[in-house]
């Protein structure tokens, strides 16, 4: 069996995500030489592995929340009695793909205060657009004949949302969720700016101390995050389109 | 005009066309037919070079193909294809003018061949020379593209499926249109098409393509008299062979002189035993005839000219020697 | 069969029957800018308009619109922007409604200034009045309802610009005016006043000068993934990667290798290349900026019909005027719109890249968070989802005039 460069890639950046999280002692000596005498050179106000599960927890928590909100919304918007609803929802998500995020943390500060709410907040914003965003358009892209087909058998409009709407636009619903949950990956880490704990704290700590060490480790540690979850997701994807033969 | 001489494109070791030599004479129209992926829109891109062939050569005018640079060819060919391809960022003028403008023609001269390419086809520059293609219904983007092919009055035309994507009625129009413009213009074209009803009506003689070999290459009348191949008889069907061989007379050339019995009246044309009927025209294929005869249960109906002027009569007995062959 | 027709005429006239059913009918049919306004008069209500604050830092009290000091003037305003709200909402005429909703949310603006002045008579030197929450939802139930309005109006693209730029200058001669003076982000801004503007042109030097690069070297880019496969192959995932990693990273990674390349080769150093600053903030926009560019040009010459493309090959243009006077302005509008999300995107990451001192209107939103003055925060966000916004809605118009064209 040969490895495509893609997965070797993978494979290191996997190898290099667990070297730092369960043994980042052993990267002493890389980093040593980056710090002034007498410094750090591993972060030292909590583990790598600790940092890095509230990271997710946050992530994931937020993104659970706001996926189940984002599809019951772009079912409802496009339902028959929610159609009026389809221009305000668009506004809104385009309105808010705008917000750059740092602004909305921003934002939200002065009205919840500092700490874990400004960035749930941003974290529910930005989670919901991408997915709302794409199972709109899954949900308003299905092949005509497939609902009418469906229709015509008798069933009964749930029936046909849960066995033939939602099925179709999987693969679109999916994307969004890929896209979302790596745009709040990002925003959790700037969240770290407001205090939130995770990864992010690393860099502000690193920035703040002129540490170079913490500034790469946490810079290593969120890039890697993102791009394994974006992978994993992907895949996920890709098994799904290739099921409904969408590729 | 055109001359292909062991004419081959393989792609891999895939054959697409096979060592065809043909002659395509000054002014006729020939159609290439044959089912999808017989090579007939392989052999027509060979002409202007959209595809290189693998072997042989093509003589336009004498010239050799391969001698002349690919896009001086083109410029000098009319290229016609299904849907028309029309620029959409361009208006109809515009579209029309592109190889006149590569030609580097003066601007006067453009305009002027632009309005009377649109008169031609039936559409009121003053309408139509500023709209976009989205603007147009497909018969008139359909037009355009024809106009736009033979602006430049190019000797030869190409065209692939020129009218495979309209309705049957606009289909039918348009192949009358073109048809007189052709005659008129005396352009040669080389038409690909899947259509048999199509290449009867407007081709002087069909090539019959399979597998990349040409089975027959001759007039309609011979493709369904003597079929040179099972394919080709299976092609051009056999039950519907005596109507083909109709559809290829004109009513002009099947009637006999008239009897007393036709009288006509403040242009109506009136049977003495029956009182009005529709008569046939001059320019009417045997088909219409049988069909006209049917419809109105006569036996015999008059044949008068485009201006209303009685010609003369046609009959079932006409008609039934000419759809046998015997005309 | 029959006792399927049977139970399908029953489940209608149920249906018409039913007394939710009935209800509705009878019940006035709200629409969508009816909900918005209804939930615009309760946030004005509900809750606090401005924040009456002891000094720059600590949380303060909230003011709802009602309680104005003065008892004669906070039954007026209540009355006048509740009226505003639903004439906003309710009234069919979609020119006037857009107009009112348009008016409440600059008079909304103007009202939190008077209110501030009003809150601050007699109050120390260091009191503060911040705009309260009930303010930032009614000003976005204003501004949508407005929206939905100019979309329903479908105006013409440059007209649409227009109001935009009508809004935007409105917004700041509110502000600029004695009536806002005494908000407490204009006491900010006062006391900022000159790095404010050498800030915002640096966030704008950020931005442009990472977008002009992106596009010289994208659209090219582009090109050639649609020409070449192997092209696309190689270039696209390593894009894509790039724009996986979230930007505080990004940042931070190009850190150390330029700071190493600074330390090594002091000339560069002198030349502006560190670790910090511009630099690095700049390599890592381009670096983002080239997948929407790429990836759209790619987009766009792919959207191109093959018959067009034929034909004009057909017709004897040569590859280089096909690509010219063909696909290319056939591309365009899809490679405007990787523009437009390449501008909206980077004018929030250079907001970001104040964290590694390369300036720009997000130094003040640092600034404040460590200071925990919030309307220094809001001095840098503000501007920033102004010039989002604007961004926006320009570059839309601008593909809206290219598409309309072909």
């Amino acid at each position: 069996m040969t490895i495509a460069p893609r997965h070797w890639a993978l494979l290191a950046a996997g190898l290099a995500f667990g070297l730092l999280l369960f043994a980042p002692g052993l990267l002493r000596p890389i980093f040593a030489p980056l710090v002034q005498p007498g410094a750090p050179a591993i972060y030292d106000r909590g583990t790598f592995l600790e940092l890095t599960l509230s990271h997710v927890l946050t992530v994931l928590a937020a993104g659970l929340v706001a996926f189940a909100l984002a599809v019951a919304f772009a079912i409802l918007v496009t339902r028959r009695s929610g159609e009026e609803y389809m221009p305000l929802a668009r506004t809104l998500a385009n309105l808010g793909q705008t917000f750059p995020p740092v602004a909305m943390l921003a934002v939200a500060v002065p009205l919840v205060g500092f700490g874990f709410q400004p960035t749930l907040i941003a974290l529910l914003a930005y989670g919901l657009l991408p997915i709302f965003e794409n199972t709109v358009t899954g949900l308003r892209t299905l092949p005509p004949q497939a609902v009418e087909a469906a229709r015509g058998m008798g069933m009964s409009p749930m029936r046909v949302l849960l066995s033939v709407e939602l099925p179709l636009a999987l693969p679109l619903i999916l994307a969004g969720l890929r896209i979302s949950t790596i745009i709040n990956i990002s925003t959790a880490a700037i969240g770290s700016t407001v205090g939130a704990r995770g990864l992010g704290e690393i860099i502000i700590a690193g920035l703040s101390t002129n540490n170079v060490a913490f500034v790469l480790q946490g810079g290593i540690l969120v890039a890697l995050l993102a791009i394994l979850f974006n992978q994993a997701l992907g895949a996920l994807e890709r098994r799904v389109a290739r099921h409904h033969g969408r590729v | 005009m055109i001359v292909a001489e062991g004419l081959t494109k393989t792609y891999g070791d895939i054959p697409a066309v096979r060592r065809l030599d043909f002659e395509v004479r000054a002014g006729e129209v020939v159609a290439l037919v044959g089912t999808s992926g017989c090579g007939k829109s392989t052999t027509l891109k060979m002409i202007n070079r959209l595809i290189e062939p693998s072997a042989g050569r093509i003589l336009v005018n004498g010239v050799d193909t391969a001698s002349v640079n690919p896009e001086k060819l083109r410029l000098g060919i009319g290229y016609a294809i299904q849907g028309a391809g029309l620029f959409p960022h361009w208006n109809v003028a515009d579209n029309i003018a592109t190889v006149p403008r590569l030609l580097g023609w003066d601007k006067a001269r453009i305009d002027r061949r632009v309005e009377e390419l649109l008169g031609l086809l039936h559409l009121d520059p003053a309408i139509f020379a500023r709209k976009l293609p989205h603007q147009l219904s497909g018969g008139q983007q359909q037009r355009v593209g024809v106009a736009r092919a033979i602006a430049a009055e190019p000797a030869v035309l190409l065209m692939d499926e020129p009218f495979g994507a309209l309705d049957p009625i606009t289909r039918l129009r348009l192949q009358d249109e073109f048809l007189s413009l052709q005659k008129r213009q005396g352009i040669t074209v080389v038409m690909v098409t899947h259509d048999m009803d199509e290449a009867f009506k407007m081709a002087g003689r069909v090539a019959v393509m399979d597998k990349g070999i040409i089975l027959q290459f001759d007039t309609p009348d011979a493709l369904v008299r003597r079929p040179a191949h099972p394919f080709v008889r299976e092609l051009v069907g056999t039950q519907d062979s005596g109507l083909r061989l109709l559809s290829l007379e004109a009513a002009r050339d099947l009637a006999s002189p008239a009897s007393g019995r036709w009288q006509i009246e403040n242009g109506l044309v009136l049977d003495r035993e029956r009182g009005a009927v529709e008569p046939v025209l001059a320019e009417e294929s045997g088909r219409e005839a049988a069909s006209k005869l049917l419809w109105q249960g006569a036996d015999l109906l008059p044949v008068v000219d485009a201006g209303g002027a009685l010609l003369g009569e046609v009959g079932f007995d006409a008609l039934r020697r000419a759809g046998r062959g015997e005309a | 069969m029959t006792t399927r027709l049977a139970g399908m005429q029953g489940s209608a006239s149920s249906k018409v029957d039913s007394p939710a059913r009935r209800l509705a009918g009878r019940l006035p049919r709200l629409g969508l800018s009816g909900t918005v306004a209804l939930a615009t008069v309760l946030a004005l209500l509900a809750l606090p308009l401005a924040n009456l604050q002891p000094n720059r830092i600590l949380s303060g009290v909230g003011y709802r619109l009602w309680q104005w000091p003065q008892p004669a003037t906070a039954a007026l305003v209540t009355l006048v922007f509740v009226a505003l709200a639903l004439a906003a909402g309710f009234v069919r005429q979609r020119t006037a409604s857009t107009m009112v909703a348009g008016a409440g949310a600059g008079l909304l603006l103007a009202a939190a200034g008077a209110m501030a002045t009003a809150l601050l008579t007699g109050a120390t030197p260091f009191a503060r009045v911040s705009l309260g929450s009930g303010f930032w939802i009614a000003l976005l139930g204003f501004g949508l309802i407005a929206a939905d309005g100019l979309v329903k109006l479908s105006l013409k693209p440059l007209t649409r610009v227009a109001v935009t730029m009508l809004a935007v200058a409105a917004a700041v001669a509110i502000l600029a005016s004695e009536v806002s003076r005494n908000l407490s982000i204009m006491r900010e801004y006062r006391n900022y006043a000159d790095s404010f503007w050498a800030e915002a042109a640096q966030h704008l030097v950020l931005v442009f000068g990472s977008l002009v690069p992106a596009v010289l070297i994208g659209i090219p880019l582009g090109y050639l993934c649609h020409r070449s496969p192997a092209a696309r192959a190689a270039a696209l995932p390593v894009l894509e990667v790039v724009q996986t990693i979230p930007s505080i990273a990004m940042f931070g990674l190009l850190m150390a290798p330029l700071a190493a390349l600074a330390l090594a080769f002091p000339a560069l150093g002198e030349l502006g290349i560190r670790g910090i600053g511009a630099t690095p903030a700049l390599i890592a926009l381009i670096l983002y900026s080239l997948l929407p560019v790429v990836a759209n040009t790619l987009a766009g010459f792919r959207s191109v019909d093959p018959a067009v493309v034929e034909a004009a090959r057909g017709m004897g243009m040569s590859p280089r005027r096909r690509l010219f006077s063909v696909e290319w302005p056939l591309a365009l509008p899809v490679v405007v719109t990787g523009i437009r999300v390449v501008l909206v995107q980077n004018i929030g990451l250079v907001a970001i890249a104040a964290l590694i001192g390369a300036g720009g209107l997000g130094s003040f939103i640092f600034r404040g968070m460590n200071q925990t003055a919030m309307d220094l925060v809001l001095l840098g966000a503000v501007p920033i989802l102004g010039l989002a916004l604007a961004s926006a809605i320009v570059l839309d118009a601008v593909t809206e005039m290219l598409e309309s064209r072909g």
